[in-house]
Order: structure tokens, then C-alpha cells, then sequence
């Protein structure tokens, strides 16, 4: 209540400056799914995306309002509060950054953004916007999706090519796993060419990333502390860097299109595996329906710290061994999911979605289960 | 079941408690709108006021601009019509030493009327002349008889004094008719030169005409292309004003809140070389356009120009802005095709999307 009246206040006083230009949008995602009875779970194991073997409407629903007001010509401010289902449909700060428009060309961002990660990362809580219910989790679920900092972009023509080149600096911060993950020194550098039908993007970032799960820590701390020290050191995640690549191709023709994307994230010092996820999708439009078909891969089996548990000879090796690779474990995923999407445009900003997905875990067959989902996306 | 119905209750009951959130908000800010805010719709309406007396007084402006356009090409018919006024009144100090000896063109008019008449009258003369002549010589031959026949002298004497009174008379009026004819001729010689001098004055009044008629045209076309560019200049500030105005009625308002991004006002003013080629085609250096949209467009407008043959011109990425300013660049080495051109702006905001296309045209030097 306390941020929903943080909120409000915020807005009224946007609204209320003298001379700005107020415009205010609202989106709203109402999606309800309900997942197979195959899936295990358990304290140890999650439901899938949230979704157990009983229909539920909150896990992905959410509610957005976003205000856009002009202080001057050159210089514009932005908030959006959103409500997630998850939290109890709390109401929190997505974003609220001032942006001066420096050239007819470049503009410079400042605030709480969202991180440029993806391809359609401005946009991904826009459920209208997209052909799919959700944006495939093995790519676009990560922990960091918002920065504090400033932001530049860049955009132009050469010919019928545009490219437009970003980069951000910033700060993060997020719960996750019961733990909260920062990012220091934050920087990301991206740059995008596109024509009329076909859009090439690359990304490049880097943090230094501190992890702090009470009770993982302590595990690490009170089992290596003594006894490897340095192998401690390396496990826990410590102001590690972090770094992000990613690289995304769309074809669109309106009539049909094929997109992709491929993500790589290493934190080298951590007991995280290095990640690797991608996804194809393909799709087809006639008139108001739009089919479409998604496969996505995630890799994040890899075991850290073998090499300074080697180092540190036996008997360590053979005692520590369990303990690390019960911690790799908890972090540890490979799976697949193929997905299967119909979308009617009901009206022009009224989208209605189905979608049935398979997801396939190559560590756990327990984890296996078929997710099927329904929604809602509007815009205002 | 009950647990489908226990999850929607609870998520029907915390989509209320956000509406009743929102409601609470938008009371809120109503009521303080309504007491805190009233003092700046007041500035609203007397800034309305102050921009439509302005409007009005920039259109008395246009009109009066108008008006005078309008006087500038009825002096240019008087200017053209003072020409003609030149020609008969010899006003012009170029060509008043030459027409110094010259008689006024009406004298010119009489004078030919009067040679016509002399002319007439000399022919009738001239016929009369010789039926006289003829009958002279028909009586000096009657008295060349008389004297060889030898008839009465009383009878003879009488016939001869009959005759010479005759052939006295027809010889006095054979003189006045031969003094009268030299005299038209005379005036006809003179007539004769006066016309020479009156066709090479005309010609020259001609060749006058056509400079003064040419220079005049260049200076009001000079003229209006340079008050042209000034009424355009100040349209694209009364539209900007307009605009502007109508930006801050519609601020006001709810339905600006949340309406479609569209285009409210378009403007594009070329900037034309200053060379012209010889088949009268212009070329066109760049294009300036002001786009006013009824609010600020999210991320950057792709702009695309397109000529009159389809081919593009030029393309920008333009940070959106509510009055975005740009210039289209052209190829000022070359003539510019003529014709209407086409701006198509797009932006890929999600909440906001914007395609629109506008249109102006580049117009022929002719």
C-alpha cells in the first residue's frame, strides 16, 4: 500500500508540472495456464513457470500503467507502475527515467530503465505486442532486467539500412532464489542493423556480481571456510564479473517471419554454470490469426570449480566433492521446450492467445510436464 | 473446483483493490486539479485569448498582404497601361528629345485626313484640268478655222472675242488649279516624312514596351517570390502559434490524454539553389519540415522521403519530439525532378505505434 501511495504521488506530481504534456498508456496481460500432472513437484522442485496441475490465473498476469509527460521541447519523463500476479498483484516501480533528446538522432536516458538486453526487451511485459503468450523463459527469463543508471542511444541511416547503437551503465538489483543478486559497474554495449524486413542485433555486457543467499553462503562458508579457503573464494559469488553476450536475426515479412536469438552468460568465479540458451521461432499471418511455432534450448549443466578442487589433492578432493556438486546441482539445468501458438486479433488492440508448450528436462525426467495456457493481452 | 474458485476470488478481489487504488488516485488528483489547477486553466483561457488576438491580428496581416499582392498586380496592369500612355504622350525623358520636333499624333491623324481630301481633290483637278485643256484646244482650233474662212468680220470679231474671253478664263483657272496642285503636293511631301518620323518613333515606343514590360516582370517577380518566401514564413509561425494553441486546448482535456498519435499540422519549405538551368528546371537544396504531433511520439520516427518517380530521396532517424523539426537533403548538382513528394513517418513504440505518410510539392519554375 506504502508504494502504491509512493506511486500515486510520484504520478500527481508528473501530472502536475506546469507545462508538461501528460500521456498516460496502460497494457494488461490476464493469463490463466494449468500444467500436466507429470511434473514432480516438490520444496526442492518448482512447478513449471509456476503452474501446477490447477488452473491458475496469477502467475503471469499483470497490469501496467505507464505516464509519459514532456518538461520541455527537448526533454521528456517516463514512469510505469506495474502490478504482477505473483506478488500479489503488488504495485511497484517498473521504470522512471528522464530522457533529453540531444540531436534529432541521439537521446540520453536517465533512471531506471530496462536493461537493453534483448531484442524485445523495451517491450516484453507488452504481451499485445508480441505473437507468443510469454517470451521464451529459456532466453529472456535472467535475474536483471532493470538498470539504474544512464543510457545512450544512437540511431540513423545509411541507405536503407538503420543502425542504431546503445550503450547503459548502471546498477541492478533483484530478489531471486530467496537471495538478492546486485551488479555493480554495470556497462552494456549493443548495436542494430535493419531494412525493411530483416533486423541483426548484437549485444555485449558486463557487472560485477554479488549473490547473497543466507543460506547457500553459509553452506559454502561453513563446509570450504576451513578447509579450502580459495576454493570458497572461487564458489562464492563475490563482486565476480559477470558477462553477457547475445546476438539476435528476424526476418519479417508481415506475411510470415522467422526470428531467433542466442544468449550466452558466464560469471567465470561463481558456482553458476555458464549459460547458454536460444530459441527459434517461426509464424505465419492470415488476416487476424497469426500461428506460430517456438523451440527453445537451455545449457547450464556445466560443473565450476573441479579444476580448484583438483588442485587442492586428495583427501579434500574426495570429501568436498559431494558438497560442490550438490551446489552445482542447484543451479544446474538443460532442457527443451517446443511450443505451439495461435493468436487472434480480436480488435486492434485486443489480442486473444492459446498456447499448448512441451517441456522436456534432460537432467530430471521429473521435471518433464505440458503447460497449457490461455490470455488476454490489451493496450490502452 | 473450490480452489478455482478461491484463486479467482482472490485474484478478483485484488484486481478490485487495484481499481479502488486507481479510483482513489484519480479523485485525488481531480480534486486537486480542480482547486490547485483552476488558476492555470484561467492562464489557459487568457493565453487562448491573447493567441486568438494575435491569430487575429497576423490574419489582418495575411489579408492586408494579400491586399497588397493584390495592389502590386494591379499597378503592374497600370505600369503596363502607362506604357501605352507613353507611347501617346511621349512622357519618357529617353525618348522626349526625339519626339522634341515631332507634332502630336492627333495633328498626325488631321493631317492624313487632309491629304486624303487633297489627294481626292487633286484628282478632280487634275481631270478637270485636262477636259479644259482639251476644250482650249479645241477653241483655239474653232478660231484657226474662223481666221481661214473668211466669213463676217462683225460676225467673225465677235466669235474671236467670244473665244478669247473663254480661253481667258479656262487659262485663269487652269493656273489656280495648277497653284492648288503644287500646293498638295507640297503638304503631301511634308505628310510623307511625318510618317517616316511616326513609324520610327512607334518602333522605338515598341522596343520601349517590351524592356519596361520585361524589367517590370522581373522586379515583381523578384518581388514575389521574395513576399512569397515571407508569407511562408510567417504561415509556418501561425501554424506553429496555431499548434501550439490547440496543443494546450487539447492538454486540457481528457481525451488528448489518451487519443491516438496523429499528425496535427505539416509543413515543408524548400530552399531552392540559386542557379537555374536553361530548360528552366530548378534544383532544390534541402527541404525543411516541421511535423507537430498532438504528443511527443515514444522513441525514434523513421522518416522516409519518397519523390514523384517513387525513388527515395532520403531517409533519417529523428528522436521524437511533439514539434519535430528535420531536413531533407537533396541533390542540388542536378535539376529537381518536380512534382509531390511524399514523407512517410513511422515509429515502433509498442503503446503509441505511428505510420503516417504527408505529402508537398516541389513546383515547376515555370
Amino acid at each position: 500500500m506504502k508504494k502504491a501511495l509512493l506511486a500515486v504521488a510520484l504520478t500527481a506530481a508528473l501530472a502536475n508540472t506546469a507545462h508538461a504534456n501528460i500521456r498516460i498508456n496502460g497494457f494488461a496481460n490476464f493469463i490463466g495456464g494449468m500444467a500436466s500432472e507429470d511434473r514432480v513437484v516438490s520444496p526442492t522442485q518448482d512447478p513449471l513457470y509456476g503452474y501446477d496441475d490447477n488452473i491458475s490465473f496469477r502467475e503471469e498476469s499483470l497490469f501496467a500503467l505507464q505516464a509519459s509527460g514532456d518538461v520541455n521541447d527537448r526533454m521528456s519523463a517516463t514512469v510505469q507502475v506495474l502490478a504482477r500476479g505473483e506478488n500479489d498483484f503488488e504495485v511497484d516501480f517498473e521504470w522512471a527515467y528522464l530522457t533529453y533528446r540531444v540531436t534529432n538522432n541521439m537521446a540520453v536516458s536517465a533512471g531506471r530503465f530496462r536493461l537493453p538486453l534483448f531484442r524485445l526487451s523495451d517491450s516484453l511485459d507488452v504481451g499485445y505486442s508480441h505473437h507468443w503468450i510469454s517470451a521464451p523463459q529459456a532466453v529472456y527469463d535472467v535475474p536483471f532486467n532493470d538498470l539504474d543508471g544512464f543510457r545512450i542511444d544512437y540511431s540513423d541511416f545509411a541507405g536503407d539500412w538503420e543502425y542504431k547503437l546503445g550503450a547503459a551503465v548502471g546498477t541492478f538489483e533483484n530478489e531471486i532464489s530467496a537471495g538478492t543478486i546486485e551488479g555493480d559497474n554495470t556497462y552494456l554495449v549493443s548495436a542494430e542493423v535493419s531494412n525493411d524486413w530483416l533486423s541483426i542485433r548484437s549485444v555485449y555486457g558486463s557487472a560485477k556480481t554479488t549473490f547473497d543467499q543466507p543460506d547457500l553462503n553459509a553452506q559454502i562458508t561453513d563446509q570450504l571456510s576451513a578447509v579450502a579457503p580459495g576454493l570458497r573464494d572461487f564458489l562464492l559469488m563475490e563482486e565476480d564479473t559477470a558477462r553477457f553476450v547475445g546476438v539476435g536475426v528476424q526476418i519479417d515479412t508481415f506475411d510470415w517471419f522467422v526470428g531467433g536469438e542466442y544468449t550466452d552468460i558466464d560469471i567465470e568465479e561463481s558456482y553458476t554454470p555458464k549459460d547458454e540458451a536460444w530459441y527459434v521461432t517461426a509464424g505465419m499471418r492470415f488476416g487476424k490469426w497469426t500461428p506460430s511455432f517456438t523451440y527453445q534450448s537451455f545449457k547450464g549443466d556445466e560443473v565450476k570449480g573441479l579444476d580448484e578442487l583438483a588442485a587442492l589433492g586428495e583427501p579434500l578432493q574426495t570429501a568436498i566433492t559431494p558438497s560442490l556438486m550438490a551446489i552445482n546441482g542447484v543451479f544446474a539445468q538443460n532442457y527443451t521446450v517446443t511450443s505451439a501458438t495461435v493468436r487472434y486479433d480480436y480488435d486492434s488492440n485486443i489480442a486473444l492467445k492459446a498456447e499448448i508448450s512441451r517441456y522436456s528436462d534432460d537432467l530430471n525426467d521429473t521435471r518433464d510436464a505440458t503447460l497449457s495456457r490461455i490470455a488476454i493481452n490489451y493496450v490502452f | 473446483m473450490e480452489k478455482v474458485v478461491q484463486h479467482a476470488a482472490k485474484y478478483l478481489g485484488a484486481v478490485i483493490g487495484f481499481l479502488v487504488i486507481l479510483a482513489l488516485y484519480f479523485f485525488f488528483k481531480m480534486n486537486q486539479s480542480l482547486s490547485a489547477d483552476q488558476s492555470y486553466i484561467d492562464d489557459i483561457v487568457e493565453e487562448n485569448q491573447t493567441l486568438t488576438s494575435q491569430s487575429e491580428e497576423l490574419e489582418s496581416k495575411l489579408t492586408a498582404f494579400s491586399k497588397k499582392v493584390s495592389e502590386l498586380e494591379s499597378e503592374i496592369n497600370d505600369k503596363e497601361s502607362t506604357i501605352e500612355q507613353i507611347q501617346q504622350r511621349d512622357n519618357d525623358s529617353d525618348l522626349s528629345s526625339q519626339c522634341a520636333a515631332l507634332p502630336p499624333s492627333d495633328e498626325f491623324v488631321s493631317i492624313k485626313n487632309k491629304l486624303e481630301t487633297t489627294q481626292k481633290k487633286q484628282q478632280s483637278c487634275s481631270a478637270s484640268l485636262d477636259k479644259r485643256n482639251d476644250k482650249i484646244r479645241s477653241l483655239e482650233k474653232r478660231v484657226e478655222a474662223l481666221r481661214n474662212s473668211g466669213d463676217s468680220l462683225q460676225d467673225t470679231e465677235a466669235a474671236k472675242l467670244e473665244l478669247e474671253e473663254e480661253l481667258t478664263t479656262l487659262r485663269e483657272e487652269n493656273e489656280r488649279l495648277l497653284a492648288q496642285n503644287t500646293e498638295n503636293g507640297e503638304a503631301a511631301e511634308e505628310l510623307a516624312s511625318v510618317q517616316a518620323l511616326n513609324e520610327r518613333l512607334t518602333s522605338q515606343l515598341d522596343e520601349l514596351k517590351i524592356e519596361v514590360d520585361r524589367l517590370q516582370q522581373n522586379t515583381s517577380n523578384a518581388g514575389f517570390e521574395a513576399q512569397l518566401a515571407q508569407a511562408n514564413a510567417e504561415n509556418v509561425r501561425l501554424q506553429s502559434l496555431l499548434s501550439e494553441f490547440q496543443g494546450e486546448s487539447e492538454e486540457s482535456s481528457p481525451a488528448a490524454i489518451s487519443s491516438e498519435l496523429q499528425i496535427v499540422s505539416f509543413s515543408a519549405i524548400p530552399n531552392y539553389c540559386d542557379e537555374s538551368y536553361q530548360d528552366g528546371s530548378r534544383c532544390v537544396v534541402s527541404v525543411d519540415v516541421t511535423a507537430t504531433f498532438n504528443f511527443r511520439p515514444g522513441g525514434f520516427i523513421a522518416m522516409r522521403a519518397r519523390g514523384p518517380n517513387g525513388s527515395t530521396v532520403d531517409r533519417q532517424s529523428i528522436a521524437g519530439r511533439t514539434n519535430t523539426k528535420f531536413t531533407i537533403e537533396f541533390d542540388s548538382s542536378e535539376p529537381t525532378l518536380e512534382g509531390e513528394y511524399t514523407v512517410e513517418l513511422s515509429t515502433n513504440d509498442v503503446l503509441n505505434p505511428l505510420k503516417v505518410s504527408e505529402a508537398f510539392t516541389i513546383p515547376s519554375a515555370g
